[in-house]
């Protein structure tokens, strides 16, 4: 345990500095275009999981307003998962919406018909036309590749990078976790007021714990113990992506809180079940081993988590919609339910993290319009605060760049 | 059983099964924060003390092969822990200093993908 003024962060990444940061890239309108030009249009992204697409011809059409796309993901007839541009080679109609099965996608403007593989199959009155080469003229593809069933897509035609190197350490990291155990419970979703990458800051420490989740998980820090303030119990920067693992009150008991304590009875769900605090942990977790792990935060720059803890996971989207507006997106993974006693328990497990979300949420809110005042200039940032101050090196780095 | 709602052995809270035995999430979470606390209560204290009976009953039986009754029982417990928070930690129906539930959308686990078209993958969010 460190003392408590100790600052290992600082140490382990000096090159991160130790100053005030300017708020710009919070507030400016024309740095959220260069963040779209330098950064959106050139990263991986997430779009789901195969999970998602179990049958060829399965598909979903995602509006993404920071690519100012509208993209269509698709398994094909050859069970490969695809990406393309909604957008007919005829004069430009969109082509898809929602989400189904289907063996193809036909116009609805002058019927051109595509494959779900993307090829042109059908043009109606054909012969009106001038050489038009068919085999020329499928859909507009973006790369896509799947990762650990995790889909990505890169809407720079020749990355610099396969996604395999881009995840470079942080997937290295996860690798071993059985992401393909586990199932979704629920899927949350709001279109929050503020920057992504204010919201983001929220979810990557966890000094904030004590004041905005007093009443939710205010019992999880220990006042008394030498780690009052939760600190994380390690960091780790992989190129822009990071992670970082976040420790619990081995004292913590539900005290005056039946049901929840029921929760924890009835199966090992949100938190270790009651008596197996010590127990072996799921792969892929808790790189530093330490003995009251909780979970980890990973992030995978530029809008994707991955959380990983014992037997569960969730990942949150973050799209940018503009400067001071965010689509955020939550999906929480767990093993399924063998019975329901795991179900109950289970039940309970999504909805208190539901509820610690809405705090969240509301804080961030009230943090964008604090920025956007301009009262202040900078912000001053903790060492426990070293994933906030990661994200605006990177982020900066990449713009200027 | 004629018109019994819940399985025989939980006639005490046949009375709240037709409200509160609510089949999704976001139903359920709507059930909450539009009810008073005091009604809250209400079903807390019935609901609490039988939960133990209530997993016992459920338990043994396949998950995906619930009857109505089954069913409608497990729900009422799912509703338990749904209200749980409200009691033991809020004494408000919905969390303090949150953000506004009309803008926070609770939606199944497949929601906007083609798996959520289908039957069997829909049964997760069911149990
Ligand atoms: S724009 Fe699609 S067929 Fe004409
Ligand atoms: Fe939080």
């Amino acid at each position: 345990m460190n003392a408590p003024d100790a600052k290992p962060f600082n140490t382990q990444f000096s090159q991160l500095g130790s100053g005030p940061l300017s708020i710009e890239s919070m507030t400016s309108s024309e740095y959220f275009e260069l963040e779209r030009e330098k950064i959106f249009k050139k990263s991986w992204l997430n779009v789901g999981r195969i999970e998602d697409l179990p049958k060829p011809g399965d598909y979903m059409v995602q509006s993404i307003a920071i690519l100012q796309s509208s993209l269509i993901i698709v398994r094909g007839d050859d069970q490969q998962i695809r990406a393309f541009h909604n957008v007919c080679r005829h004069r430009g109609n969109e082509i898809a919406s929602g989400c189904g099965n289907a063996k193809g996608f036909s116009c609805d403007f002058h019927g051109w018909t595509y494959s779900n593989q993307g090829e042109l199959a059908f043009v109606p009155d054909e012969g009106q036309f001038f050489n038009l080469d068919k085999n020329k003229l499928g859909l507009v593809s973006l790369q896509c590749e799947t990762w650990k069933g995790f889909i990505f897509i890169n809407a720079d035609p020749d990355p610099s990078q396969s996604l395999i190197e881009y995840l470079g350490g942080l997937g290295d990291q996860l690798k071993d976790f059985p992401f393909e155990q586990m199932v979704p419970m629920h899927r949350l979703e709001a279109e929050v007021n503020a920057n992504w990458k204010v919201i983001i800051d929220a979810f990557q420490e966890s000094y904030h714990a004590g004041f905005v989740h007093r009443l939710t998980a205010g019992d999880m820090l220990d006042p008394d113990s030498d780690d009052p303030y939760m600190h994380l119990s390690s960091v780790r920067l992989f190129g822009p992506h990071r992670s970082a693992s976040v420790p619990m009150n081995p004292e913590y008991v539900a005290q005056n809180r039946p049901a929840e304590m029921l929760s924890y009875q009835l199966a090992s769900s949100l938190w270790l079940q009651e008596g197996a605090m010590e127990q072996q942990f799921t792969p892929g977790t808790n790189p530093d081993d330490h003995k009251h792990w909780l979970f980890d935060i990973n992030v995978c720059f530029p809008n994707f988590f991955i959380d990983v803890a014992n037997g569960w996971f969730f990942t949150y989207h973050f799209w940018p919609v503009a400067v001071d507006k965010t689509l955020w997106q939550y999906r929480f993974y767990m093993i399924p339910p063998a019975d329901a006693g795991e179900a109950i328990s289970r039940e309970y497990s999504k909805l208190a993290l539901r509820d610690l979300l809405r705090e969240d949420l509301n804080t961030v809110e009230a943090t964008q319009r604090g920025l956007m005042s301009g009262a202040i200039k900078e912000i001053h940032l903790s060492d426990q605060e070293v994933a906030v101050r990661h994200q605006y090196k990177v982020v900066e780095e990449l713009v200027r760049g | 059983m004629n018109g019994q709602l819940l399985p025989q052995p939980f006639n005490a809270l046949e009375p709240f099964a037709s409200e509160w035995s609510i089949g999704d999430e976001a139903g359920r979470n709507l059930k909450r924060i539009s009810s008073t606390i005091e009604s809250l209560r209400e079903f807390y204290q019935a609901v609490l003390p039988e939960m133990q009976l209530i997993v016992d009953y459920l338990r043994p039986r396949p998950l995906l092969e619930f009857n109505s009754q089954q069913l409608r029982l497990l729900n009422l417990a799912k509703m338990l822990m749904e209200v749980a928070p409200a009691i033991e930690i809020f004494n408000q129906p919905d969390v303090p200093n949150s953000f506004e539930p009309e803008r926070f959308l609770i939606m199944p686990p497949f929601a906007d993908t083609p798996a959520g078209l289908y039957a069997d993958q829909t049964l997760i969010e069911q149990t």
